[in-house]
C-alpha cells in the first residue's frame, strides 16, 4: 500500500514532461492533462481512504535506513490536504479550458500546472525538511512562471514582487535548515521531533523555529508577509489566482502545522503569544483591507488574508480543539475561496470587468453566476447553514473554551466586519441596474465553479461529519509519537 | 578554517543585501545569487568538522567517524545550488522579457509605469 505514496509526485512529473513534448498538439495535450488529473484524484482518494483508519503510510525512497534518505509519509492530515490539492487544481484546469482562448499560450499552461501539482503534493507527502524545501521550489518556480503568464505590465510587476519575496524566503529556509542541522544533525521530521525535544527550547532553537515561521508565513501570507497576496490574486489569470488562494497558501499553513505539532513543539509553546498576535493582526488587516477596494478580485484576496488569519488563530491555540477548528477551516476555505475566485473570473468573462462600480445589476443579467457568488458571500460572512458559519463557530468555541477571551473577542468582532463587507460587496455587484452588457461563457466554466461551490453547501449541511473527521485529524496530530514510531518501524 | 568561512559568509551576505537594494533588475538578480551562495556556504559549514577529511573511504583510511566531514550537507548543498541556478535562470528570462516589453530595467520605473 505504501508503494502508492510516490505516485502523486511521479504521475504529475511524468505527465508534465509528456505534455511539454506534445506542446504543438493542443487537443491531445488538453485531454491527456485532464485524464492525468482525474487519475491523480482517484489515486489520492485511495490514499485518503487508507489513511482514514488511522494508519500512517510510510515509504522509504531507495530503502535507506530510518533517519537517512528521503521518506514519504501520509497521515490523515496529508490525505486531506492531497484531496484539496487534487480536486481544486483539477477544477481550475478544467475552468481554464473555457477561460483561455485558443491562441493564448495554452501550450505552456498544462506542463506548468502539472509541475506545480507535483510540488504541492510532494510538499504534503514528504517527511524530510530538506525535501520539503525542494518541493517548495518546484512549486514556486512553476508558480512564478504561471503568474507572469502573458508578460503584461501588471503581471510582470507582480511576478517580480512574488519572486523576490519568495527567493528571500527560500534563502531563509536554507539558513534555517543549516542552523537546525548544525544543532541536531538531522533533517528527517520524526528524528528532528525527538532530538529537538531532547535538546529543549534553548535560545538558538527558538530562533531557528522563528526563521521557519517566517519562511512558512511568507507562503501562507500571514502578517506582515501578506503584502504580495492581493496583487498576486487579482492580477494573475483567474484559475492561477484560485489555485493560489485555495491550495498554495495552504501549503504554508500545512508546514506551520507540521512545525507546531511535530518538529518544534517546545519552541512553539514559548512563542505562542507571538503566533496569536500575528494571527490577530492578519485577521484585522484582511478585514479592514477589504473596505476601500473596488475590484471584486481584490476584495476576495483581502478576504483570503482575513480567513488565513482565522486558520492561524486556530493553530496558535496549540490545543486539540484549536487544531480541529483549523483543519475544519482549511478544508472549508480551500473549496470556498477557489470557487469564489473562479466565479469572479466567470463574471469577468461575462461582464468584461472586475470593477464593482461597473458591474451592478448582475442578479437580473446573470442569475446563475450571481447566485453562485451569493452562496459564497453568505458562507464567507458566516451565515448558517453554510460552511463558513460552522468554521467560525468551532474556532470561536475553541478560543473561548481555552480562556483566550480577549483574542477570541477580537476575532469575533472582525467577523462582524466581514459580515459587513461581504454584504456590501454583493449588494454593489448584484443589485440595482446599469453596468455593461453580459456576454456568454463556456459551459465548462460553469460546471467547475458549481462543482467547487457545491462544497460550501455540502460542508455546511454535513458539518457534523466534517467536524468528526477534523477531530480525527487533530487527534493524530496532537500525538506526534504515532508519527515518529510509524517512521521508525517502516520497512 | 571556521572563522574564515564565517567571514566569507558575512561578506557575501553584505554584498548580496546591498545589491538587492539597487534599482536595476540585473543587479538585484546578482544580489540574490550572492545571497544564495552565502546560504549554500552556511549549509556546508553546518557539517564542518575542524580539519576533517573528505568523506571518501579508501582501504587504508582512518575509520573513526569524527575524522571526516559530514557528507549529508554536501549532498544537500548540491541540490540547493541547482535550484538556485534554475531560479536565477528564470529571473533572467523574466528580466529580459520585462526589458523587451517595457524598455526599462529599473525596478522603480516598472512600479511607476504600473501606477
Amino acid at each position: 500500500m505504501s508503494m502508492l505514496l510516490p505516485m502523486p509526485v511521479v504521475l504529475p512529473l511524468a505527465t508534465a514532461v509528456v505534455l511539454f513534448l506534445l506542446r504543438n498538439r493542443q487537443a491531445v495535450q488538453e485531454r491527456l492533462s485532464i485524464a492525468s488529473l482525474s487519475v491523480n484524484l482517484v489515486l489520492v482518494l485511495f490514499i485518503l481512504r487508507t489513511t482514514a483508519g488511522g494508519e500512517i503510510l510510510i515509504h522509504r525512497m531507495g530503502m535507506w535506513p530510518f533517519p537517512y534518505g528521503i521518506i514519504l509519509a501520509a497521515d490523515r492530515l496529508t490525505g486531506t490536504m492531497l484531496i484539496l490539492a487534487a480536486a481544486i487544481v483539477g477544477a481550475c484546469t478544467i475552468f481554464a479550458q473555457g477561460y483561455l482562448s485558443r491562441n493564448e499560450r495554452k501550450e505552456a499552461f498544462h506542463p506548468l500546472i502539472h509541475f506545480q501539482l507535483m510540488g504541492i503534493q510532494g510538499a504534503f507527502l514528504t517527511g524530510d525538511l530538506f525535501n520539503l524545501f525542494v518541493f517548495f521550489e518546484v512549486m514556486l518556480i512553476s508558480t512564478y512562471a504561471l503568474l507572469a503568464f502573458y508578460y503584461n505590465l501588471d503581471q510582470l510587476e507582480v511576478a517580480f514582487k512574488y519572486t523576490f519575496l519568495n527567493i528571500i524566503a527560500s534563502a531563509m529556509f536554507l539558513v534555517g535548515v543549516s542552523l537546525l542541522y548544525a544543532q541536531v544533525g538531522t533533517v528527517n521530521m520524526a528524528d528532528l521531533s525527538v532530538k529537538v525535544s531532547e535538546l529543549g527550547p534553548q535560545p538558538l532553537m527558538v530562533v531557528t523555529a522563528l526563521i521557519f515561521l517566517f519562511v512558512f508565513s511568507m507562503k501562507a501570507a500571514l502578517f506582515p508577509m501578506h503584502l504580495w497576496l492581493p496583487s498576486a490574486h487579482s492580477i494573475s489569470p483567474t484559475h492561477i489566482g484560485a489555485i493560489l488562494a485555495g491550495v498554495l497558501v495552504k501549503v504554508g499553513i500545512y508546514a506551520i502545522i507540521r512545525c507546531a505539532t511535530l518538529i518544534f513543539i517546545g519552541p512553539y509553546e514559548k512563542f505562542q503569544t507571538l503566533l496569536m498576535v500575528i494571527a490577530l493582526a492578519t485577521i484585522i488587516w484582511g478585514a479592514l483591507g477589504t473596505l476601500p477596494q473596488k475590484s471584486l478580485k481584490r476584495i476576495l484576496a483581502y478576504s483570503t488574508i482575513n480567513q488565513l488569519g482565522y486558520i492561524a488563530f486556530g493553530i496558535s491555540l496549540l490545543s486539540p480543539l484549536g487544531m480541529t477548528a483549523a483543519v475544519f477551516y482549511i478544508v472549508c476555505h480551500a473549496f470556498l475561496k477557489s470557487s469564489m475566485l473562479l466565479a469572479a473570473g466567470l463574471n469577468q468573462k461575462l461582464t468584461g470587468t472586475v470593477d464593482l462600480e461597473k458591474m451592478g445589476g448582475l442578479m437580473k443579467k446573470a442569475p446563475y453566476t450571481s447566485s453562485l457568488l451569493l452562496v459564497g458571500f453568505l458562507s464567507l460572512a458566516g451565515i448558517p447553514p453554510l460552511n463558513g458559519f460552522f468554521a467560525k463557530f468551532f474556532l470561536l468555541q475553541a478560543g473561548f473554551s481555552q480562556g483566550a477571551y480577549l483574542a477570541t473577542g477580537i476575532a469575533l468582532l472582525m467577523g462582524v466586519v466581514s459580515l459587513y463587507y461581504n454584504f456590501t460587496t454583493y449588494q454593489r455587484m448584484a443589485w440595482g441596474d446599469g453596468g455593461n452588457e453580459v456576454g456568454e461563457a463556456p459551459l465548462v466554466m460553469y460546471s467547475s465553479v458549481s462543482f467547487l461551490a457545491a462544497f460550501a453547501v455540502i460542508f455546511g449541511l454535513g458539518a457534523a461529519w466534517l467536524y468528526d473527521w477534523s477531530l480525527l485529524v487533530a487527534a493524530q496530530l496532537t500525538r506526534p509519537e504515532l508519527y515518529i514510531s510509524a517512521m521508525r518501524s517502516a520497512l | 578554517m571556521t572563522w574564515y568561512l564565517s567571514i566569507t559568509i558575512g561578506i557575501l551576505v553584505t554584498m548580496g543585501t546591498y545589491m538587492v537594494m539597487q534599482r536595476r533588475v540585473l543587479q538585484v538578480i546578482l544580489g540574490f545569487s550572492l545571497l544564495s551562495h552565502a546560504t549554500n556556504l552556511m549549509i556546508v559549514a553546518s557539517g564542518w568538522v575542524g580539519d576533517g577529511l573528505s568523506p571518501i573511504l579508501s582501504t587504508n583510511a582512518r575509520l573513526e567517524p569524527g575524522a571526516y566531514v559530514d557528507p549529508l550537507p554536501q549532498a544537500m548543498v548540491l541540490t540547493a545550488i541547482v535550484i538556485g541556478f534554475a531560479v536565477t535562470a528564470f529571473l533572467l528570462v523574466l528580466a529580459l522579457n520585462a526589458y523587451l516589453k517595457l524598455k526599462t530595467d529599473d525596478m522603480d520605473e516598472i512600479r511607476r509605469l504600473k501606477g
